[in-house]
Formats: C-alpha cells, sequence, structure tokens
C-alpha cells in the first residue's frame, strides 16, 4: 500500500518530468539567458542617458516577454518534430483562474523581497554579499525544482550557480561584469545540460514507427 | 473492522495498479497520447485499450481521436469527475496507511 502511494507521485512527477526528457527547453532557457545577459550588458554601456533608460525600461521587459514565447514556440515546434512522435505527446495544465492569479502575486512578491533585499544589500554591505545572495536564491530555486519533479540535474545547476559565486570572488567580478559571467555561465550551463539530454535522448529513444500514436 | 471499511470503499476502477498508473500519469497531464501512455504503462495495445475504455466508461477519462498529418492519433484527458475521484481515492489511501 505504502509503495502504491509512493508509486503515485514518483509517476506524476516521472509525467512532469517529460518535458525536460529531450534537452529542448533548456537549450531554450540557456540561449534565452545569455541573449538577456547580453542585452543587459549592451545596454549598461550605451552612453546616452535617454536610450539607456529606455532600453531597460522597455527594451527588457519586451525581449523577456517575446523572447520566451519566441523560444517556447520553437520548443514546442521541435517537440512536435523529434519527440512526440517518437515518444508520445504529452500536454500540460495551465494555470486558470485563482490559481494563475495567486502564482504571479507570489513570484511577484519574491521578485520584490528579492529586489528589495539586494538594494538593501547593495547600499549598506560590499557587493560580494549581494552577489552571494543573488547566488543563493538562484541556488535554491534550482533545488525547489529538482525536488518538486525530481529532476537531479537541478541540484548540479545550483552546484554551478555557487561554483559560479566562487569564480567571480576569485577573479574579483564586480557589478555588471559578476552578473554578465554569472549569468553566462548559467546560460552555458543550460544550454550544456540540454544537448547532453537530446544527445542520451535521441540515442534512447527510436525514430516513429508508423500507427504508434 | 473499520480498517477493512476504509479499503473496501476504495474506489475498484482506479484501485487496479495499470488504471491507476494510467490514472497518475492523466491527472500530471492535460492531455497524453496512446504512444505516451504505451511506454508509460508497459501495457500491450490490447490491454491499454481495454482499461482507457473502463476509465471512459466510467466517465473518468475522455478518448479523442484525431491524425497528426497521415498517422491516427489517440488522445486521453482526465475528466473533472476523474479529478474528483482520483484526488478522493488517494486521501482514502493516504488516510488507511496513515492508520496502519
Amino acid at each position: 500500500m505504502k509503495n502504491e502511494n509512493q508509486t503515485i507521485n514518483e509517476t506524476i512527477k516521472r509525467t512532469q518530468r517529460y518535458w525536460y526528457v529531450d534537452g529542448f527547453a533548456e537549450i531554450g532557457v540557456g540561449i534565452l539567458l545569455m541573449l538577456i545577459i547580453l542585452f543587459n550588458y549592451a545596454a549598461s554601456r550605451v552612453s546616452q542617458q535617454t536610450l539607456q533608460i529606455a532600453l531597460f525600461t522597455v527594451g527588457m521587459p519586451a525581449l523577456i516577454l517575446l523572447g520566451g514565447r519566441a523560444v517556447s514556440r520553437i520548443v514546442v515546434k521541435l517537440k512536435e518534430k523529434y519527440t512526440y512522435p517518437r515518444t508520445g505527446y504529452v500536454s500540460y495544465p495551465r494555470k486558470t483562474g485563482s490559481k494563475r492569479w495567486s502564482r504571479a502575486l507570489l513570484a511577484a512578491i519574491l521578485g520584490a523581497v528579492v529586489g528589495a533585499v539586494t538594494s538593501l544589500l547593495s547600499g549598506k554591505l560590499p557587493p560580494i554579499y549581494q552577489q552571494a545572495f543573488v547566488a543563493v536564491v538562484i541556488a535554491l530555486s534550482y533545488i525547489y525544482i529538482g525536488y518538486t519533479i525530481g529532476l537531479a540535474r537541478f541540484y548540479i545547476f545550483a552546484m554551478i550557480s555557487l561554483a559560479l559565486f566562487g569564480i567571480a570572488v576569485l577573479i574579483h567580478a564586480v557589478e555588471m561584469d559578476f552578473f554578465l559571467l554569472f549569468f553566462m555561465g548559467q546560460g552555458l550551463a543550460w544550454i550544456v545540460s540540454g544537448l547532453f539530454a537530446l544527445r542520451a535522448y535521441l540515442k534512447s529513444s527510436q525514430p516513429p514507427l508508423e500507427g504508434e500514436s | 473492522m473499520s480498517d477493512l471499511n476504509d479499503i473496501s470503499s476504495l474506489d475498484r476502477v482506479i484501485h487496479e495498479p495499470a488504471r491507476l498508473a494510467l490514472m497518475s500519469i492523466l491527472y500530471a497531464a492535460n492531455q497524453a497520447d496512446f504512444l505516451y501512455l504505451l511506454r508509460e504503462s508497459g501495457l500491450t495495445k490490447g490491454n491499454l485499450s481495454a482499461h482507457l475504455g473502463k476509465l471512459e466508461a466510467v466517465g473518468y477519462i475522455e478518448i479523442e481521436k484525431g491524425y497528426v498529418g497521415k498517422l491516427p492519433q489517440t488522445l486521453c484527458r482526465m475528466t473533472d469527475a476523474g479529478r474528483r475521484a482520483f484526488e478522493n481515492y488517494r486521501k482514502q489511501l493516504g488516510d488507511f496507511l496513515e492508520k496502519l
């Protein structure tokens, strides 16, 4: 009976993990992360203040929203072509109504808290504390996701997050240099992990047979 | 005696191992196709069809047949009634395990 309960939980987690089985989602997130930080870096180098403000206030959210949607569409197209015919199609429930709003509210509160603590730390303490805070929050987020869906490679992302912070401390990378190193490293880690997952997936799954779906 | 009542009141349609696996998958997913369910459950095509038919007959899932290009596709989705029944089953199972 106890096994039955564990089997149910494991089956639910395995179904949720299926989104990551082919690595496409990770490659997409990695590319988006790198684009965002490169845009941020380029915007920070702009000398004209009006243009810089416009880039940060309009360009950045637009890149995150539109880039996110574009990456999501490309990932779905790739899955339709390579994954669903091989190992089957699964779609996931979208949060609707109050669940959607409560999740958005939670994300907004979390973002505001992280932003407030970061700016508080940056004003009163050396930059290393601010960097450590960012690295730890991101590492904890990875651990939470890894635990929720039972995907071990998210624990590796958490370790990479802390390792990148360590490297930044060693080479004395501060402010934009830190963020460039930290998020480019994160993006690269996602892409490499996605490529490994894709390679393993293609090796372990067979091309479609007629009438199997 | 009360424990016996608890265990005997579990939903028999869901309690069968293969159908429990199918319900667990469909609970986590919005939709899943026949190929995915076949691979994940490890059942034969005939067995899978029979179990899906039973779940559809009691209104726990909906089955939709269509095509993707030239290939046939069978999509399965858990109904609201199925979701309630599955949550109820898990609660009953959890309560029973707590008493052990």
